[in-house]
């Protein structure tokens, strides 16, 4: 007995290391190229900026230095408070819109049956397949004033003005719902194929007219994976550049795209590495929202069970 | 007035024909079964009646009124799926008040309603459950009660007895004929298991590739098959084609592939006819018994090549010496000798016992 307990041990260990071995392909892909470059931008936000007692040095930052300076500037200065502010607000607008768009979506595509599905499911990744600037640049000639909406639209003379549909708000939610909707879509889809469709169907026997049928099972069954999805988008939101950058005006603008004008217009990288690092740390606080809201709402659920 | 009747029901999917110009009628209170064979269309009958499917021709009408145009939620029935559908997020009592608050009752009137259906089915105080903290047989019931609380003009079941072990599923089936005799319910039950629909059924709809082949009830269905197919559909049959080779006064010779026997004569065939010959399994004498039998009997000298024992009875695969298979089934009585793979012995039965099919 006590011997083969020995023995046990004596293995374990062995098996722990050979599943290690494993795992180092994806530890040296997550450490080359995630973990390292967010290390390096943190510490780029802790130097000073470029010129200040600076012996010589870098274009871009003041080497040999550790400052919280560039923290302290995004606090003190109200422009990158407004900055952050209209990127959740703006943030907020696509989630809605997004969400908006991909729940009936999914329905729709869960509905089609068999080859009509998977060329629906086509549709929805289609965009993926072009690359994200040219998809951009697409939304570009048909959204701008001399587009080919608004063209087609003043030489059938059905409007004397283009329509404001670029350098605003509009354009800037149009391009980033396209980007990210087919990812909640998705989602929603894999939600929709795992329900019992008898459930639905067991829903209208007693009585429930179709779209009620839908909404007692079907719609409260997939609220929080919805709710996922709609966080996931938030996030992607969030971190939105191109969008902003190509089809927005100033006013559009993201942290994303001011880390860009710090960068590499001001070569003022600290600051723009403080940015970002404080976009990161936003997303981070964010997940850890989500986590914990889930425990409580799983061990409330848990509770109720007790009580029954 | 019948509770339910079907007229000249069709249904196509694209080109395939999924139920041929179904006519049935259902009796108030009665225990119908759709029994056939997978693809014989039998749910496809059951879910154009509950309205989750149209009709491509014909119409159905439940109570004496024509439904064929109306949606599910209009046609108060019960129904019951075969993976329960049970809501994951309610209660038990919430999923059996479901159908109650569609029809807007009153809240009082609910629970307490909701109460006598759980104690129907046997599951009162579990009504704070969730379905998934119940057992199979309990989702079942609660399935059931969901169906039956609203009191429903039309019960559907769609093989509701299938997830179950066997041993639940015989409980089941003598509990739902109690439940259904007792709430004078009319209901459609759909299965594969000629069994249960034998031993449930106050009669039985036979489908097969989406005509009804045969309705009635499980002794008719049993003993008066209207074709081969629901001969061989039910029970341990023995299946013969052949040729009527001589007529003997009352009786005919048929040539079978292999052997000749005599059967009793219809006197519509004529000598050269083709003919399908049915003998149940149960019917066959073995040893000594089937010597007996005397003047209106088969008899053949056979080998026993294989032995099934099932409990209750055993059944044994015969070689003839001419090279023809039966199969003959034995009920175990006591002091029953039991035969072994090898030994050769006499095998007989009726002549009148076999169910004759003239080929068209």
């Amino acid at each position: 007995m006590i011997k083969h307990i020995t023995q046990v041990k004596k293995n374990k260990p062995v098996r722990k290391l050979g599943w290690l071995w494993l795992l180092t392909p994806s530890l040296i892909l997550m450490g080359g190229f995630f973990v390292t470059p967010l290390l390096w931008l943190v510490r780029v936000s802790l130097y000073d900026r470029p010129g200040s007692a600076s012996k010589g040095g870098s274009r871009f930052y003041d080497p040999d230095t550790l400052t919280f300076k560039q923290y302290g500037e995004m606090w003190s200065d109200p422009f990158y408070g407004q900055v952050f502010l209209a990127t959740v607000i703006q943030a907020l607008v696509i989630t809605v819109v997004v969400m908006l768009l991909a729940y009936p979506c999914a329905v729709i595509i869960h509905r089609c049956g068999g080859r009509l599905k998977s060329g629906a499911l086509l549709l929805v990744m289609l965009p993926k397949l072009t690359n994200l600037l040219v998809l951009t640049y697409g939304l570009l000639v048909l959204f701008s004033n001399s587009g080919v909406i608004n063209q087609t639209l003043l030489n059938l003379k059905i409007i004397k003005e283009p329509l404001p549909m670029f350098a605003n708000l509009f354009a800037v939610v149009a391009t980033e719902t396209v980007i990210i909707a087919p990812y909640p879509i998705l989602i929603l889809v894999s939600l929709f194929e795992g329900l019992d469709p008898a459930l639905e169907q067991a829903a209208r026997g007693m009585g429930a007219n179709p779209f009620r049928s839908f909404y007692e099972t079907t719609f409260k069954l997939t609220l929080p994976g919805a709710l996922t999805g709609a966080f996931i988008t938030f996030i992607w939101a969030l971190g939105a550049y191109i969008g902003p950058i190509v089809m927005g005006n100033p006013d559009n603008y993201t942290v994303a795209v001011q880390v860009y004008t710090e960068t590499f217009d001001n070569n003022n990288w600290p600051l723009g590495a403080a940015l970002a690092t404080s976009n990161v740390l936003l997303v981070v606080a964010l997940f850890v929202t989500l986590d914990v809201l889930q425990r409580t709402i799983k061990k409330a659920a848990k509770r109720r069970e007790v009580i029954v | 007035m019948q509770a339910v009747r079907l007229e000249a029901v069709s249904k196509m999917y694209g080109e395939t024909v999924a139920v041929k110009d179904l006519s049935l009628e259902v009796a108030p209170g009665e225990f119908l079964f759709l029994l056939g064979p997978s693809g014989s269309g039998k749910t496809t009958v059951l879910r154009m009646i509950g309205g989750y499917e149209q009709p491509t021709t014909g119409s159905i009408e439940i109570g004496g009124h024509d439904v064929t145009q109306l949606p599910v939620h209009q046609r108060n029935i019960g129904m019951v799926f075969q993976s329960y559908a049970l809501f994951p997020h309610m209660t038990v009592a919430q999923n059996v008040a479901f159908g109650l608050k569609m029809r807007h009752v009153a809240k009082g009137e609910i629970k307490q309603r909701v109460a006598e259906a759980l104690e129907l089915v046997e599951l009162d105080g579990l009504g704070q459950r969730y379905p998934n903290q119940l057992s199979g047989g309990q989702q079942q019931r609660v399935a059931l009660a969901r169906a039956i609380v609203y009191r429903p003009a039309l019960l559907l079941l769609d093989e509701p007895l299938a997830n179950l072990d066997r041993r639940l599923r015989d409980t089941m089936r003598v509990e739902l004929k109690q439940l259904q005799r007792r709430l004078g319910l009319t209901t459609i039950m759909v299965t594969h298991d000629q069994e249960e629909s034998l031993s449930m059924a106050d009669r039985v709809a036979l489908l097969y590739q989406g005509s009804l082949e045969q309705s009635g009830s499980s002794v008719e269905i049993y003993n008066q098959p209207a074709s081969p197919f629901v001969a061989a559909f039910i029970g341990e049959m023995n299946v013969f084609r052949g040729q009527i080779s001589q007529l003997a006064g009352v009786e005919y010779v048929v040539q079978a592939d292999n052997f000749k026997f005599r059967v009793a004569a219809e006197q519509t065939a004529r000598v050269g006819d083709d003919i399908t010959v049915c003998l149940r399994a149960e019917r066959l004498v073995l040893g000594q018994a089937a010597l007996e039998g005397g003047m209106g009997w088969n008899i053949f000298k056979a080998t026993i090549e294989f032995v099934s024992y099932l409990g209750a009875s055993t059944l044994y695969l015969l070689r003839l010496e001419s090279g023809a298979a039966l199969k003959a089934l034995q009920t175990n009585l006591v002091g029953q000798t039991l035969y072994s793979p090898g030994q050769s012995l006499t095998v007989g039965w009726p002549i009148a016992s076999a169910i004759c099919f003239l080929n068209d």
